[in-house]
């Protein structure tokens, strides 16, 4: 039972993930409540029950009740054999680790996320039985594909944006100064080292960029995409100031500036203890137009405000904000999750107060909608 | 609530009969303190599941029935005007100045305290039923959200109420509207769909115990046949009770196509729908009439 429990609760989170691959919406809340759950069933409850306390904190729609039970057989069947067969095969045991889930495991699919999934890989097919990894490669491979494919279009993003830089520098006549454009034109220079070459030479690009995002609890679910995608921009363009806010808002930049992903993420999770609480969008943007704007938005910043404008703060206080970073800025945009979904209209009042001072409003929460962004940028 | 066993057996003892599912689902909400979300069609038991709570946790059931246009106030608290202006007539003669009166009128007992509002200030954690929610408008809907995740409120001439103690929540939506996904997260999730003929025989029995079992079981036969008719309004549990009553008070103890035809409107409401039933009654009597030779 021991060992069974092990592989349970690092198996238990690959299938919030399988569940996401399948329109689930599950982050981390609902991994945590799907562990909670598993703990308050005892010796005496059967597998029955241990599927209907997933299904229990696992589905939010009706629809995802009746697909529930299809997606359990064919993940969890899977690993019940494999399982018992393993427990047969004593030689294969391993000693028992303790799993520490939430903030580790969070941390980790941050990183496989951004870094190709190569590691994942390997954990996830180590938890699997090597007899039946077959009708579990296909989940394997659709997510290396998923997480690559983000991985890449952020890329590309960072490649438009430091292309704009590059343009400056060819029209340096400093001898210092790499002419970044010729050598992509010469395609000497893989685009990884480009971008390392470019970070050790002198920024002097004038293009800004300012990411404020939104990490309250409706917003849970993106965040950590956000926050890799923060991270991400933030390690191939310097002149980035990021900030998240809930019922306050901070800024995070010195945090994302770590080269280790792992430290980052521990210090932003750290300083923001009001992580996934509340929410408060127009307080957070007036202490940003009043503290920061100041300092870090002039004509030519482009402000990202990455929110599902899910709150009802006071309306006045927002318009004067958002006015204010317009006319500051080169351009605002607002990044939301909801706004593909075609049955959301922004009702909120804070939303509606927003709306005129925003230039480009664009729906975020997946990998076309990143396409899309970059292809606008 | 100890176990699923223990809410299974609670449950029953309220009467009301759940499956290890919905079980579970209440379990788990109760002991990680979690609202549930309940959706599905009409008269199948999602209102009476608050209800029952409130009788297993020997506590208070509060109701904030939902409706299309329902302000924060109707919800939460609005001021008695009458009480307030009745204290100023009667402090008129003391000298007092403006800011005190304001204080003194805008306090809590001034107060028409709103379900909402009752809920978070009970002494002992209650049963909030937050029913048809999906008749309520997005706005009120993202401000219940707020609620369900701070319990406090904030009134601008008194400032915060923090909640005294966390009620029980249980939202039901007949889906008018989705609901929203964030709203969705914040709960555990049922769907009630109609009962199969098991359970609604085990309700209809255990509600009316005196009732012959020939009769019930017909009667369950003959509504599960009914509901896969096109009809506009399916009848519920709530019909099939009503339906059972009726019957056994008339001291029928089988069906036959003369009384069901006579006591269609127990079940029916729309003038429609009664004739699409009568269209095929005597299809659903053929099915009907094989439990009775079975029995
Ligand atoms: N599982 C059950 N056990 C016992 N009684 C039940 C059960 N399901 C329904 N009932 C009975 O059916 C009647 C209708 O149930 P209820 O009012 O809860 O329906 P509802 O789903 O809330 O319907 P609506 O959507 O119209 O509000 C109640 O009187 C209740 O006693
Ligand atoms: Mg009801």
């Amino acid at each position: 039972m021991l060992d069974r429990k092990t592989s349970l609760s690092a198996n238990l989170i690959h299938f919030c993930r399988y569940l996401r691959l399948h329109d689930f919406i599950i982050g981390i809340q609902e991994e945590q409540d799907a562990l909670a759950s598993l703990q308050m069933l005892s010796a005496v409850n059967t597998y029955e029950d241990f599927q209907l306390a997933l299904r229990a904190v696992l589905c939010k729609t009706h629809k995802q009740v009746q697909e529930f039970s299809g997606h359990f057989n064919s993940y969890w069947k899977d690993i019940q054999k494999a399982l018992d067969s393993k427990l047969k095969d004593k030689q294969e045991e391993k000693p028992v680790q303790k799993e520490q889930v939430s903030t580790a495991q969070y941390i980790h699919e941050l990183k496989s996320w951004l870094y190709g999934n190569n590691q994942d890989e390997e954990i996830e097919t180590a938890t699997y039985s090597n007899q039946n990894v077959q009708s579990t490669t296909s989940l394997i491979e659709l997510q290396a594909r998923d997480l690559a494919e983000i991985n890449r279009w952020i890329k590309v993003m960072i490649q438009r944006i430091a292309n704009k830089r590059s343009r400056r520098y060819t029209t340096t006549h400093r001898k210092d100064k790499i002419d970044l454009q010729y050598s992509l034109r010469k395609n000497i220079l893989q685009y990884d080292e480009m971008i390392q070459l470019m970070q050790k030479t002198k920024k002097k690009n004038q293009l800004k960029v300012v990411l404020i995002c939104d990490v309250s609890r409706s917003m849970e679910l993106y965040s950590r995409f956000f926050l890799q995608f923060m991270y991400a921009f933030q390690t191939a363009f310097s002149r980035i100031h990021s900030f998240v806010f809930s019922t306050e808002l901070y800024s995070i930049s010195s945090e994302l500036n770590h080269n280790d992903i792992n430290q980052s993420v521990e210090q932003v999770l750290h300083k923001v203890k009001h992580w996934s609480g509340g929410t408060r969008i127009s307080e957070s943007l007036q202490t940003f137009v009043e503290d920061y704007a100041q300092k870090h938005v002039d004509r030519k910043t482009l402000v990202f405000i990455l929110s599902d404008g899910w709150d009802h703060g006071d309306a006045a206080t927002m318009a004067e904000s958002m006015q204010k970073l317009q006319r500051k800025s080169m351009r605002l945009i607002w990044l939301n999750p909801l706004a593909a979904n075609p049955n959301w209209k922004p009702e909120t009042n804070c939303l509606v107060a927003a709306k005129p001072y925003i230039d480009e409003f664009l729906p975020f929460n997946n990998i076309n909608d990143l396409k899309s962004m970059v292809k606008r940028i | 609530m100890k176990s699923i066993e223990s809410t299974l057996d609670d449950l029953a003892k309220q009467g009301y009969i759940a499956d290890r599912a919905i079980a579970m689902s209440v379990y788990l909400a109760n002991e990680l303190q979690r609202p549930l979300l309940i959706e599905g069609p009409p008269g199948v038991g999602k209102t009476e599941i608050a209800k029952v709570l409130a009788k297993i946790h020997n506590t208070d059931l509060i109701r904030m029935q939902c409706y299309e246009g329902l302000h924060m106030e109707q919800a939460l608290y609005e001021w008695n005007y009458q009480k307030q202006l009745l204290s100023l007539k009667m402090t008129e003669q003391e000298k007092k100045s403006l800011s005190e009166k304001e204080t003194m009128i805008y306090s809590r007992k001034f107060l028409f305290e709103r379900p909402l509002l009752q809920a978070i200030s009970a002494e002992k954690s209650v049963v909030l039923l937050i029913d048809e929610l999906d008749r309520a408008d997005e706005e009120f809907e993202s401000f219940l959200l707020e609620l369900l995740s701070d319990w406090q409120i904030s009134i601008p001439e008194i400032g915060k109420i923090e909640a005294t103690s966390i009620p029980k929540v249980i939202i039901t939506s007949n889906r008018v509207r989705e609901l929203s996904e964030a709203l969705r997260r914040r709960c555990f999730y049922i769907w009630i769909d109609y009962p199969s003929f098991e359970k609604e025989l085990e309700i209809v029995q255990n509600k009316l115990p005196e009732i012959d079992k020939t009769l019930a079981s017909q009667i369950c036969v003959f509504m599960k046949e009914l509901r896969q008719l096109k009809l506009d309004k399916k009848p519920g549990v709530a019909e099939t009770l009503d339906w059972a009553m009726a019957l056994a008070a008339l001291h029928i103890d089988h069906l036959d196509t003369k009384i069901v035809e006579e006591t269609l409107g127990f079940i029916l409401k729309d003038w429609k729908d009664i004739r699409t039933a009568q269209m095929s009654l005597s299809e659903l009597f053929e099915k009907t009439g094989v439990i009775q030779k079975l029995n």
